[in-house]
């Protein structure tokens, strides 16, 4: 079963010398001259390690810290000896600072981590997330920069292009996984340089904007400000962006600025200068979580109460916090977990408050919002719609969100789904062709009577959820057909929790053209040889299932005159799941009632709400929430809530040196 | 036909430089090289296409295009007596110059509708997951830096996008940004060339960054070892914005005299001004000193490089148009991808001209010194596997690389003699005198030394 633990402290020290020795043990048997299993012959390289390529060490890397080597079926090395092996190796490697730890901490790795050692508890409770700068989402930034500026400067213009997220703040995560990942992101020149011209624009509205205030159009007609003045203007500043006071040191440095700045230019540019610089202060622009108080016997320290106001004020909206948590940390009312409970367990009520961040999770888990990325051929008449797919689908998210109960279980089951009234209920011609071509996808004919009482049953075809939604199933699909392999990768993944290698340098992936072979059968002919089925084994049998409808969601019983095959399989090595399949509808449904798909479920809640991979210290943290989860009848709310009271949220491990420091 | 050039104490006299002229312009330098004995850079100018070029549309007419899989040996053709195929008639005037190379394999880049930094970088990229290394141009930018190490500007479907990553890397896991408004990319290289209350503006700017600096610096002190790496970063990216607004500050008479003037196809949002404007910006700044190396990535990256040519009359999509390339009852999606590709030429012969017009060492050109590589994101097809990737090279590097107008064409993927595009990076970087044999990575179904060394039939 896939995963690795994570103590590495318990790794030997290495030698060097023990690399070939590793692969001549573990890798040697298949890789030799004979057999060269995969075209890799190891040989040459166990004999000297001067020979060896950086490709293929990386490829080594990669298969061994993945746990894809040694195959399962063969002897397997100790964790510790895995670790020591890892650590050579990686030392040859350019880049060689990679350690085991670190990879499983980057975005789309989280799988990696051992899944029973997460919901097994442990000796000690001690979850806490490593002290840290997690730069501020594009959303939240997007709220900051409108607010401060006052005027909607970034804004959403879905029809042309723009999700109003500023290119400062791009995310920078790989694809599949939560984009605002605390690890993924930092300022680099490109980025600074577009924060520093973004700030500029910012400060720029605040002054010379119809909007701007009387407050600062007051400063701007004063020839020589005195300190006080600028304070008032610094006050403001820091109130807007930061939400705290400056200290006098800071005052100091920033009208000095100002002054300097005046004598140059003028007091216009001056004020814009000192405005700016509190916009770009690193506190500005990264979530500041270090704690505070005496460290516990683990080296944690509980979040300091301003940390707190804007880790539970983020996790939940893109806001700054509002007035009741303001006012909970300007009370004192903010120092305890069941002071935390009370104000999440308060926003969460507050449907509306909270609705874009929750939404956006599931918009991020099932990835269905990339259906509007889908190129298909204008030829293919039902290519219209995907905004409306999507909406259809958010729909769907908020209604059982709404209800709140059993969340997964009906996002992987539910037989209702609601249609576009825009696209019924519009204007002639687009009626006609939302009728022919949109509706059957939905599993309704054309004639269909429009059901203002939504969410409805299709007529046709029976529906099994998000997994045979029509935006998710266009979302994993190409121009002309299903991504039956992507599909399977993401059934694997983010239900099963298991992983997948990259796709190896110089495989030609390609499948045949022949029009006359269905999927499955242009499939067979390329996955199923043996270097390829090690991997495709993981995925083509959880995404052939799906084959029962077509690549807009359109239901079918035939393809090509013949009569879809929907079979699969899982297998990952848990007895309530493993087994044959016979159609999509018997395999939601085994994936809806597993435990171990609940949890994995937790996982990926979990890397939402805490930017960051679970580890194995983080296990009473998910045990907690998967069972709050259970026992509010699958409640999201109950599971959030849980995880936002959770030690992984509220405490913060400090780095082994400061402790060392403060141990001095 | 030769354009005809200022001589230098004519040109001299119209940078019309007083009394106040800042030391030692990097313009001025150029030129007086020359006189020195010493050699100007070498300037790369990378045009990257998005999606595919097919290598029939880089072929003559006279010469006999022989599709992949017939190629058995390396075979060459002078360029003498056949006509330049459609997309690189506007470069007929500089045949003397171009090389054509058919038949690298770049199939470690894995293929698909792009390769996103995989085409400059020879790796497999996975959609901008895994940056590698740095690409070609980030590693002949850093060897040779202007102002600016590299400059890299670029167009989108998606026009109300700023930036994108797409294309460069400057280095493992470190993409750089491809500026995709030209009024942004102006900003940033000629910004310190404004008047009145614009200038006003930058003096307070840099006022900014010094505080800044000052400030990141004391924030890095009070957190000690956390996060020591997103605070270093942060201190550094300021600092290079600082030395960088400065010494833009000590060129501004400079670039007052290479900026171009603004017009409105530096804010329109039509594709084709967006790239004009872009052709523009990366001449100045190579002429400027600001780079000398320049990158303009034209829709590079997945799903972005379904552009409309709508500036040239066309109303359908690359991506669409990809699709339709091979369809041989309809020719129009072929002929309009060879009208866009003719366009790319156009901005690049109208630089090469521009390049030719400016003195440069002893009764040379700027253009002597600079070689522009024309290629495509995503090698040979739509979705493509990279078996072949044409390149279309452009300028003879001051003697070395081999001139006088060729074709070159690599024998089939796997068979003796084949090359992958790896030994032509190999070859500019020694074009550039950096002894380097092993750009990029391998594709382990090739024997190794098809990727090592440079192209020795290109190298002079």
């Amino acid at each position: 079963m896939p995963g690795a633990d994570l103590e590495t402290d318990s790794a030997k020290a290495f030698s060097m010398e023990e690399l070939p020795v590793f692969m001549k043990t573990y890798c040697a048997d298949c890789h030799n001259p004979e057999k060269e299993k995969g075209d890799i012959d190891l040989t040459p390289i166990i004999e000297n390690l001067d020979l060896a390529g950086t490709d293929i060490l990386e490829h080594v890397f990669d298969m061994v810290s993945f746990l894809e080597m040694p195959p399962e079926d063969e002897n397997q090395p100790s964790y510790d000896e895995r670790q020591q092996f890892l650590k050579g190796l990686g030392s040859l490697l350019p880049g060689s600072e990679i350690e085991m730890k670190d990879l499983f901490a980057q975005p789309a790795h989280g799988n990696y981590v051992n899944h029973e050692k997460l919901f097994t508890e442990p000796g000690q409770r001690k979850a806490a997330t490593p002290v840290r700068l997690w730069r501020m989402s594009p959303h939240i930034f997007k709220e900051q920069a409108n607010r401060i500026s006052r005027t909607v400067m970034l804004r959403v213009q879905a029809n042309q292009g723009s999700d109003g997220l500023h290119p400062a703040f791009s995310y920078m995560t790989p694809p599949h996984a939560f984009r605002d990942h605390a690890e993924a992101h930092s300022f680099e020149e490109a980025t600074t340089e577009l924060l520093f011209n973004v700030c500029w624009q910012i400060s720029g509205y605040e002054i010379n904007s119809p909007k701007s205030s009387d407050i600062i159009q007051g400063f701007l007609k004063l020839k020589t400000p005195a300190k006080e003045d600028w304070k008032k203007m610094i006050r403001l500043q820091y109130s807007m962006a930061l939400r705290r006071d400056p200290t006098e040191e800071e005052f100091d440095g920033l009208i000095a600025l100002g002054e300097k700045t005046r004598t140059e230019t003028g007091i216009r540019e001056a004020l814009q200068t000192v405005l700016t610089a509190v916009l770009l202060k690193p506190e500005a622009v990264y979530r500041f979580e270090i704690g505070q108080g005496e460290p516990d016997q683990y080296g944690r320290v509980f979040l300091a109460p301003n940390e707190v106001m804007h880790a539970i004020a983020f996790a939940l909206t893109d806001k700054v916090p509002d007035p009741s948590l303001t006012n909970a940390m300007g009370t004192g009312k903010l120092e305890t977990r069941a002071d935390v409970r009370k104000q999440v367990e308060r926003l969460l009520a507050n449907r509306e408050a909270t609705k874009e961040r929750i939404l956006r999770f599931f918009q991020e888990y099932f990835e269905y919002p990339s259906a509007t990325e889908v190129f298909k051929d204008a030829r293919r008449p039902n290519a219209i719609f995907a905004n409306n797919r999507v909406a259809d689908a958010d729909d769907l998210v908020l209604w059982i969100l709404g209800e709140d109960r059993d969340v997964l279980k009906r996002l992987l089951t539910e037989e209702h789904l609601f249609v576009s009234r825009k696209a019924i209920l519009g204007r002639e011609p687009v009626v006609f062709r939302a009728r022919r071509d949109f509706l059957p996808d939905y599993g309704f004919q054309n004639d269909w009577v429009y059901n203002e009482n939504q969410p409805v049953k299709p007529t046709e075809a029976r529906r099994s959820g998000m997994l045979t939604h029509p935006a998710w199933l266009l979302a994993f699909s190409d121009n002309e057909k299903n991504q039956a392999i992507q599909r399977g990768k993401w059934i694997q993944t983010k239900l099963l929790g298991g992983t997948i290698p990259e796709t190896p340098i110089g495989v030609d992936a390609k499948l045949p053209d022949d029009p006359h072979l269905t999927l499955r059968e242009k499939m067979g002919k390329v996955t199923n040889a043996e270097y390829c089925w090690r991997c495709h084994q993981k995925m083509d049998p959880l995404g052939l299932p799906l084959e029962q409808f077509d690549d807009f969601g359109r239901f079918r019983k035939m393809e090509l005159d013949k009569p879809v095959v929907t079979t699969g399989r899982i297998a990952i090595g848990d007895p309530e799941l493993d087994g044959p399949i016979t159609d999509s509808y018997e395999m939601m449904e085994r994936l809806a009632n597993s435990t171990r798909v609940e949890q994995v479920f937790v996982r990926h809640v979990f890397r939402y709400f805490l930017g960051r991979n679970e580890t194995i210290d983080d296990a009473p943290t998910l045990i907690d929430a998967h069972n709050a989860y259970r026992e509010n009848n699958g409640s999201m709310k109950a599971l959030v809530a849980s995880l936002l009271t959770s030690d992984s949220f509220l405490y913060r491990q400090l780095p082994p040196e400061s402790m060392q420091a403060s141990n001095n | 036909m030769k354009m005809p050039q200022l001589s230098r104490r004519r040109f001299l006299n119209h940078l019309s430089l007083g009394a106040s002229a800042p030391i030692l312009l990097p313009l001025l330098n150029n030129i007086a090289l020359g006189e020195e004995g010493k050699v100007a850079p070498l300037r790369f100018l990378f045009v990257v296409e998005g999606n595919s070029v097919p290598p029939q549309q880089v072929c003559p007419i006279g010469i006999p295009f022989i599709e992949r899989e017939q190629r058995n040996g390396y075979v060459e053709h002078s360029l003498d007596g056949s006509t330049l195929p459609t997309a690189l008639k506007p470069v007929e005037q500089f045949r003397d110059k171009l090389t054509i190379v058919q038949g690298l394999s770049g199939r470690m880049c894995s293929g698909g509708h792009s390769s996103d930094h995989g085409a400059l970088g020879a790796y497999h990229a996975n959609q901008g997951r895994s940056i590698l290394a740095p690409t070609i141009d980030a590693v002949l930018g850093q060897a040779n830096p202007g102002i600016f190490e590299n400059l890299v500007l670029g167009i989108s479907s998606n026009a109300k996008k700023v930036v994108d990553f797409n294309c460069s890397a400057a280095a493992r896991g470190r993409s750089l940004a491809t500026l995709l408004h030209p009024s942004v990319a102006y900003e940033r290289l000629f910004g310190s060339v404004a008047e009145g209350e614009a200038k006003a503006s930058f003096q307070a700017r840099s006022n900014l960054l010094d505080y800044m600096r000052e400030d990141i610096k004391h924030a890095r002190r009070e957190l000690g070892s956390i996060e020591k790496e997103k605070m270093d970063a942060y201190l550094s990216s300021f600092e290079t914005l600082q030395s960088t607004s400065k010494r833009l500050v000590e060129y501004r008479d400079t670039l007052k005299e290479v900026a171009p003037a603004v017009t409105d196809k530096y804010s329109s949002t039509v594709e084709t001004d967006r790239l004009d404007a872009h052709f523009e910006l990366a001449t100045a700044a190579l002429i400027g000193g600001l780079s000398n190396c320049a990158t303009i990535s034209s829709g590079v990256g997945f799903p972005n490089f379904n552009i409309t040519f709508s500036g040239l009359g066309i109303t359908t999509g690359k991506h669409p148009m990809g699709h339709a390339l091979y369809n041989e009852e309809n020719h129009d999606a072929w002929e309009m991808s060879e009208k866009i590709r003719a366009f790319h030429f156009q901005l690049i012969a109208r630089t090469m001209r521009k390049l030719q017009s400016m003195p440069e060492g002893d009764g040379g050109t700027m253009l002597d010194n600079t070689v522009v590589v024309y290629l495509s994101d995503g090698a040979e097809t739509h979705h493509s596997r990279c078996f072949e990737w044409p390149f279309v090279v452009l300028g003879d590097a001051n003697g070395r690389i081999k001139s006088g107008g060729r074709y070159l064409q690599y024998p089939d993927y796997g068979t003796k003699g084949h090359r992958t595009i790896n030994a032509l990076y190999n070859t500019f970087l020694h074009a550039a005198k950096i002894q380097k044999n092993d750009f990029g990575h391998m594709d382990p179904n090739l024997d190794e030394s098809m990727h090592r060394g440079p192209l020795s039939e290109m190298l002079a």
